[in-house]
């Protein structure tokens, strides 16, 4: 079993039993997708929603509307099949208080991305932790933006 | 010619800007000792152009908890500045609350406050002194204080940065109490967009 370190704007596949995992997303977003029945997972650390910001980008793995198609095609090569793919997505969070708020836009643009790949009907994308600082609840508490995602399964 | 991005900066571009971030964070610190009444070391600025990843390996991984402080630069001059402390922040609160915090999580909202305010006056300074030596008229925002793991807080640099290229350049400061102690490093890191960055070297006599 190993561990497999997903870099920042980085996507990876892996199959039992390995672990893919990345750390402290912050208002990044981190989309994980699953095949129970192939028995196929992946993981994409992405900064923004869109690349037509970006025209002629050659990082794909940077935006949520490349980075996921990318992670589909690898998974597919794996066995995996879209009809049978759930996603997860965590992170998004406003790290600062006025900073621009890019995660609500990106959380919303990820969600759409994730449903334009047609997914298990009806997408079935988790809202697991957006907004996961939220500073007018817990100013006093350490947040826990920086909060690891891994995803594991069982043998 | 204009800059496409960070890499094409030559090294008499970094050694300007090595020495606009000496005089920055040596005003910096004066300010802090002044609050403080201590003695506030600083190390040679580094100018580096790094991928995210390498800048959160270098600052002591993605999930080291930190206490950063982050504004935004306005006017002439735009990015961004950020404020990162660890061990040290906890010196710093005591100093100037006579108050000590056992960990981040004990930190109140006076303390945030103070934290911000530290950032506040630090960055005043630190600005000052470039828009002095360059005749750019830098108009900086009130910070914001976040204490979370470093890699989350460099995500908010990392995604407003996206767009424009995959490195970012980071002029970063180490200073602290005491140099011996790694845990009271503390790192300033000024983050200029392109045109920001080519506007400075110009006014200091580079050909870009």
């Amino acid at each position: 079993m190993s561990n497999i370190t997903i870099g920042i704007s980085d996507l990876n596949v892996a199959r039992p039993p390995d672990i893919l995992v990345t750390y402290a997303l912050g208002s990044c977003v981190g989309i994980c997708l699953y095949d129970a029945v192939a028995r196929v997972a992946g993981l994409s650390h992405v900064l923004l929603p869109t690349s037509s910001q970006m025209p002629g980008n050659n990082t794909p793995m940077k935006f949520a509307d490349t980075a996921i198609p990318m992670l589909m095609v690898k998974m597919q090569a794996m066995g995996a099949r879209p009809n049978q793919l759930r996603a997860k997505i965590a992170g998004g969070a406003q790290m600062f208080a006025a900073s621009q708020n890019a995660c609500a836009n990106s959380i919303a643009s990820i969600v759409a991305a994730i449903k334009v790949c047609k997914l298990s009907k009806p997408a079935s994308a988790f809202l697991l932790a957006a907004h996961l600082t939220n500073r007018l609840a817990s100013a006093q508490k350490v947040s826990t933006a920086g909060a690891s995602v891994a995803i594991f399964w069982l043998k | 010619m204009a800059l496409y991005d960070y890499s094409e900066l030559n090294t008499l571009h970094v050694d300007m800007l090595r020495e606009i971030a000496n005089i920055g964070t040596g005003n910096a610190a004066t300010s802090l000792a002044a609050m403080l009444g201590r003695a506030i070391n600083i190390q040679v600025p580094k100018v580096s152009f790094l991928d995210y990843q390498n800048v959160t390996e270098s600052l002591g991984g993605p999930e080291t908890l930190m206490v950063g402080m982050m504004l935004t630069l306005e006017r002439d001059v735009s990015g961004m500045m950020m404020f990162l402390m660890k061990e040290f922040a906890h010196m710093v609160l005591n100093g100037l609350l006579g108050q000590s915090f056992a960990s981040f999580t004990e930190v109140d909202e006076m303390g945030l406050s103070a934290m911000q305010e530290i950032a506040n006056i630090m960055a005043g300074s630190y600005v000052n002194a470039i828009s002095q030596i360059t005749g750019l008229t830098i108009a900086i925002s009130p910070p914001d204080v976040n204490i979370d793991m470093i890699g989350a807080l460099l995500s908010v640099p990392a995604i407003h940065f996206a767009n424009i290229s995959d490195k970012v350049i980071f002029i970063e400061d180490e200073f602290g109490g005491d140099a011996a102690k790694t845990d009271e490093k503390s790192n300033i890191l000024l983050i200029p967009d392109v045109d920001s960055l080519e506007r400075i070297l110009e006014r200091l006599g580079a050909s870009i």
